[in-house]
C-alpha cells in the first residue's frame, strides 16, 4: 500500500482538490447540524427564537440540569442503564453457552438445532410488529423494563449465535481437556475456560448489542405505556411531542445533546470494533 | 439410571450439561424469534382486537386490503422513497468509499470515522434533529440555504405535503448511506492490488478502475446489499412516524406508519388481523420482487461474461 500511495501523490492535480473540496463539504454536511444542536442547548428560549444563526450570549449549562430533573431525562438515562445491562448480560449469557456447545461438542442433531437458529436469518422481510406486541401481550410483559430486557435479549440470539459460534469452532479444544484432566466440570470449563477465550467475540457482539438496544426506538414505544419507564429513545420523543405546549425549545436540545453522549463515547472507544471487517480488509490488501 | 448415584452422576454427565446449555438459547430463540413469525402466518386470517378471541374470518382481510386505496398510496410513497433514496445511498457510497480506499488524502482516516456517525446515531434523535432542522423559522436547513443565496422566506418543510415528500429524503441520505461505505470499504480493500497496477499501465482513469475493475470483482458483495435494500423497501419508518406522522394528508405516508395507525392508532380500533395481513401481503411482495431482481441480476452477471 505505501508504494502505490507515494505513487498516487506524485500526481496530485486539480481533480484531487475538487475530490477533497466535496468531501470536506460533505463532512460540513454532517457535522453542522450536530453542532447547531449542540449550541442551541446552551442558548435562552429568547435567542432561540432568534434564529439559527444567533449563538449563545453565556452558556445556558442550567438547561442541562433542567433536562436532567424536571424533563425527566434523568430517569429515563437510569431506565435505560437498566435495559441495557440486563439485556446485554442476559443476551450474553444464553447465547455464550449456547454456542459454547454448538461449537466444542460433538453430539446428535447439533447441526439441526445450529441451523434451527441460523435459520429465521432466512426469514428476512416479514413484519413481526404486530405478531410480537401480541407475544408480548399474552406473556404479560407489557409496560415493564424486565419484559423489554428479556425481549432484547430474546430477540437479537441469531446474529450474535452466527458470529460467537464461527469464533468459538475456531480455539483449540485443548485446553478444555486440560481442564477436564484437572477434574474441572463442563460448567467450570465453560465458565472460566470457553468464556475467558471468547473474550474478543463477546465485546463484539455486545458492541452491536448495545447500538441495536440503545437505538431502539419502536419496540418500548410499542411495549412500554408508562412514562417514568421510558428507556431514552422513547423518552426524548415524547418530551419533544410535549413541547407543543411547554415551548422549552432548548432545554429539550440539551435532552438532544445528553442522548447523543453515549453514543459519541461507545463510538470513540469502540470504533475499531464497528468497522472491523474494515480493518481485517486492510491487513489484507 | 435408576438408583441416585447414577442421577448424580447424570447432572455432572456430559449429556445433562448439552442440554441444559442449549436450552435457554432454544427457548428465547422459539419464544421471541420463531413464534411471531409463525403467528404471522395466522393473525392475517383472522379478525382480531386483541382483548376477544381471535375469529377465523379466511381470505376477508385481504380482500378488504385489495381495496384499501390508502394502503396502495402508501406503499407508492414506499417506492418513491426506495426508488429515489436507495440509488444516492448506494452510489455516493461506491464512490465515496473508492475515493477513501485508493486516495491518498491525510484527512480520509478522519472522514472514515465522521462520515459513519450518522449511521450509529439514534435514529429518534437524526429525526428530531431534522425535524427541527426544517422548522421554517428556527431550523438550521432555511439559515443553510440563506447563507448560499437561496431566499425562501420563512417556508415550512414538513407542513406542506410535496416539499415535505420530498423534504424526508435528506435525513435518509444523511443517516442512511454510510452504512453502505462500511460494507464498500471492506470489499474495495479486498480486491487485489495488482489488477490496479496493470490497469494504471495501461492508462486508465479512476472511473474506468472504478467501474471496470472494483465493480465486477466486489458484484457479489454488491447484489447481497440489493438484496437487503429490496427486503428493507417496506422497513425503517421510524423517521417519517417521528417527523412527519405520515402527513401532512398523507404525503409521506408509507406502509410501516400505515400499519403501526391501524393497529396502535389513536382511532381506538386495534385492527391486529388486518394490519397482520398487510405485513403478510408485504412480505409476499417482497418475496416475488427478489427472486425476479435475483433472476435479473444473475442473467446480467452472465452477459458480462460472455462479453
Amino acid at each position: 500500500m505505501a508504494s502505490n500511495e507515494s505513487g498516487m501523490v506524485r500526481k496530485l492535480e486539480a481533480k484531487d482538490v475538487v475530490l477533497r473540496v466535496l468531501l470536506g463539504l460533505w463532512a460540513l454536511v454532517i457535522i453542522l447540524p450536530l453542532i447547531w444542536v449542540f449550541y442551541t442547548s446552551l442558548k435562552t428560549n429568547q435567542e432561540f427564537f432568534m434564529g439559527a444563526w444567533q449563538l449563545p450570549k453565556s452558556m445556558q449549562w442550567n438547561n442541562y440540569y433542567r433536562a436532567w430533573s424536571q424533563l425527566g431525562i434523568g430517569q429515563s438515562f437510569f431506565n435505560t442503564v437498566i435495559l441495557l445491562a440486563g439485556a446485554m448480560v442476559l443476551n450474553t449469557l444464553i447465547v455464550a453457552l449456547g454456542c459454547y456447545t454448538l461449537a466444542r461438542f460433538d453430539f446428535k442433531g447439533r447441526d439441526v438445532i445450529y441451523w434451527y437458529i441460523i435459520g429465521s436469518y432466512f426469514v428476512t422481510g416479514l413484519n413481526t410488529m404486530v405478531t410480537g406486541y401480541i407475544l408480548m401481550r399474552k406473556l404479560g410483559l407489557l409496560n415493564s423494563l424486565f419484559g423489554l430486557i428479556i425481549n432484547y435479549a430474546g430477540g437479537t440470539i441469531v446474529f450474535n449465535t452466527l458470529i460467537l459460534t464461527a469464533f468459538m469452532k475456531g480455539q483449540p479444544k485443548e485446553l478444555d481437556e486440560a481442564a477436564y484432566i484437572d477434574g474441572a466440570s463442563y460448567w467450570q470449563t465453560f465458565w472460566h475456560v470457553g468464556l475467558p477465550l471468547a473474550r474478543p467475540a463477546l465485546l463484539t457482539i455486545n458492541v452491536f448489542n448495545f447500538m441495536g438496544y440503545y437505538n431502539n426506538f419502536i419496540s418500548p414505544l410499542l411495549y412500554i405505556r408508562d412514562p417514568e419507564k421510558y428507556p431514552l429513545s422513547v423518552a426524548i420523543y415524547s418530551m419533544s411531542q410535549a413541547m407543543t405546549y411547554r415551548a422549552d425549545w432548548v432545554t429539550l436540545f440539551a435532552g438532544f445533546v445528553i442522548m447523543m453522549i453515549p453514543t459519541i463515547i461507545v463510538y470513540s472507544i469502540f470504533q475499531s470494533y464497528i468497522t472491523q471487517n474494515l480493518n481485517i480488509g486492510a491487513l489484507k490488501g | 439410571m435408576n438408583t441416585t448415584l447414577d442421577k448424580k452422576g447424570f447432572f455432572r454427565s456430559k449429556t445433562f450439561f448439552i442440554i441444559a446449555s442449549l436450552t435457554p438459547i432454544l427457548f428465547f430463540y422459539t419464544l421471541f424469534s420463531v413464534i411471531p413469525k409463525i403467528t404471522a402466518f395466522y393473525y392475517p386470517f383472522t379478525e382480531y382486537d386483541g382483548i376477544s378471541e381471535p375469529i377465523w374470518i379466511g381470505l376477508k382481510n385481504f380482500a378488504t386490503i385489495a381495496k384499501d386505496a390508502d394502503l396502495w398510496g402508501a406503499m407508492k410513497n414506499n417506492l418513491f422513497y426506495w426508488v429515489i433514496a436507495t440509488p444516492i445511498n448506494f452510489f455516493a457510497a461506491l464512490i465515496v468509499s473508492f475515493i477513501l480506499v485508493k486516495k491518498p488524502y491525510k484527512e480520509n482516516n478522519f472522514y472514515r470515522i465522521l462520515y459513519y456517525f450518522p449511521a450509529i446515531l439514534p435514529s429518534v434523535i437524526t429525526a428530531l434533529m431534522w425535524q427541527f432542522a426544517f422548522h421554517g423559522r428556527y431550523g438550521i436547513f432555511n439559515a443553510l440555504l440563506n447563507a448560499v443565496g437561496v431566499n425562501v422566506g420563512e417556508f415550512y418543510w414538513l407542513t406542506n405535503a410535496t416539499a415535505a415528500k420530498w423534504a424526508m429524503i435528506i435525513p435518509m441520505v444523511w443517516g442512511g448511506w454510510a452504512g453502505n461505505m462500511l460494507i464498500f470499504m471492506g470489499a474495495i480493500q479486498s480486491v487485489p492490488e495488482s489488477l490496479y497496477e496493470s490497469a494504471e499501465l495501461d492508462g486508465a482513469t479512476d472511473a474506468q478502475k472504478l467501474f471496470l475493475i472494483t465493480v465486477p470483482v466486489i458484484w457479489e458483495t454488491m447484489k447481497t446489499m440489493i438484496f437487503f435494500s429490496i427486503i428493507g423497501l417496506f422497513g425503517a419508518f421510524e423517521l417519517i412516524l417521528i417527523m412527519t406522522n405520515g402527513g401532512p394528508a398523507g404525503a409521506t405516508e408509507v406502509v410501516g406508519t400505515y400499519m403501526y395507525k391501524i393497529a396502535f392508532g389513536a382511532e381506538g380500533v386495534a385492527a391486529f388481523g388486518y394490519a397482520a395481513a398487510i405485513g403478510l401481503i408485504l412480505f409476499a411482495i417482497l418475496g416475488c420482487v427478489s427472486i425476479v431482481a435475483f433472476r435479473f441480476m444473475d442473467r446480467g452477471e452472465a452477459i458480462e461474461m460472455a462479453g
